[in-house]
């Protein structure tokens, strides 16, 4: 760099026109400016670099934090597996129940579709069976007329 | 690449694009803690801090238009947060002066005392001209870079820096001129 040019990469800096490439130029220099070089001296000597491994500690602090994120994800994963299996049980029972009772209703209202025997000489014989009644009526004629 | 500007993004930050685009700073990061709060060892614990608070915001950090900037301005409060916390008193007006340079111990004594009287300099400056002076010659900041963390439009930092530079070269040259 000449003479002429330095002066005018100096004033540019005071300027602060200059790039951080020409900055370092500068800082990296002898500029014949002695008031000048000392500041530069000064700023050089300021600046400081991140110490080494420190970056790698971060890297690992961050990885360590993503994994026990993941270990209470797992828990919570668990936790609501667990609650979808209770509500899911309880549903199915309340379900069962509720089955139960809709084929009492219907038990009952297959019943009364039958008159009620009002003769002693009716036979009546009611076969219960998992899902099916069958009601043997032996006299035809009053289940004809009740209809 | 996702796209970075937008608000909606559901994009979230890879840990390798973290280490590419926001540890990569470190240095810038480091500079500025260690010049803010002093003391080397609390530096090192604060930049970790801060990393990882980045890590933790990564997902709104991803959609900063300019994330070094985002990554300086979060430096720059966490240091003043510091500072208030152990100096209730403390007004982040008043500039800190912790640099490393007097701690040199193969200085000899002349440029120890030039040292000493380019610190005092430092301490007459303005503090806004002061801050922006240590971003760009300390911590080697860009004019964005120190715009987003100061709050600042370029041109007016441009014209605080010159102030600050002219000022500091025009009283060492009156020390030079006695010698």
């Amino acid at each position: 760099m000449s003479n002429k040019e330095n002066k005018n990469l100096l004033n540019k800096y005071l300027e602060a026109e200059s790039s951080l490439e020409e900055e370092k130029q500068l800082l990296d220099g002898q500029n014949n400016d002695p008031a000048m070089d000392s500041w530069f001296r000064f700023v050089n000597e300021s600046k400081t670099k991140v110490p080494a491994g420190l970056n790698d500690k971060i890297i690992a602090s961050i990885e360590s934090r993503n994994k026990s994120k993941h270990r209470f994800m797992n828990w919570g994963y668990g936790i609501a597996a667990s609650i979808a299996l209770i509500v899911g049980v309880s549903f199915f029972h309340s379900r069962d129940n509720d089955d139960y009772l809709e084929k009492e209703a219907l038990l009952n209202e297959a019943l009364s579709m039958f008159p009620e025997p009002q003769q002693q000489d009716t036979d009546r014989t009611i076969l219960y069976e998992d899902e099916m009644i069958i009601i043997y009526v032996a006299s035809n004629e009053e289940f004809e007329n009740s209809k | 690449m996702p796209n970075r500007n937008s608000r909606y993004s559901k994009y979230k930050m890879t840990q390798t694009e973290f280490q590419h685009t926001v540890l990569s700073l470190s240095d810038k990061v480091y500079s500025m803690v260690r010049r803010m709060i002093g003391n080397t060892e609390n530096a090192e614990d604060a930049v970790q801090e801060i990393m990882i608070k980045l890590w933790d915001r990564r997902k709104k950090l991803s959609q900063h238009p300019n994330i070094p900037g985002f990554v300086l301005l979060t430096t720059r409060n966490y240091c003043l947060d510091l500072l208030k916390k152990k100096h209730p008193d403390f007004d982040s007006s008043e500039h800190q002066l912790k640099l490393l340079v007097s701690q040199n111990s193969q200085n000899n004594m002349e440029w120890k005392e030039l040292n000493n009287i380019i610190l005092e300099l430092l301490k007459e400056l303005p503090s806004q001209q002061y801050e922006v002076m240590m971003m760009r010659d300390i911590d080697g900041l860009d004019y964005t870079e120190i715009a987003e963390a100061t709050n600042l439009k370029v041109e007016h930092i441009r014209v605080l820096l010159s102030r600050a530079r002219k000022q500091v070269g025009a009283k060492l040259k009156n020390i030079y001129s006695y010698e």
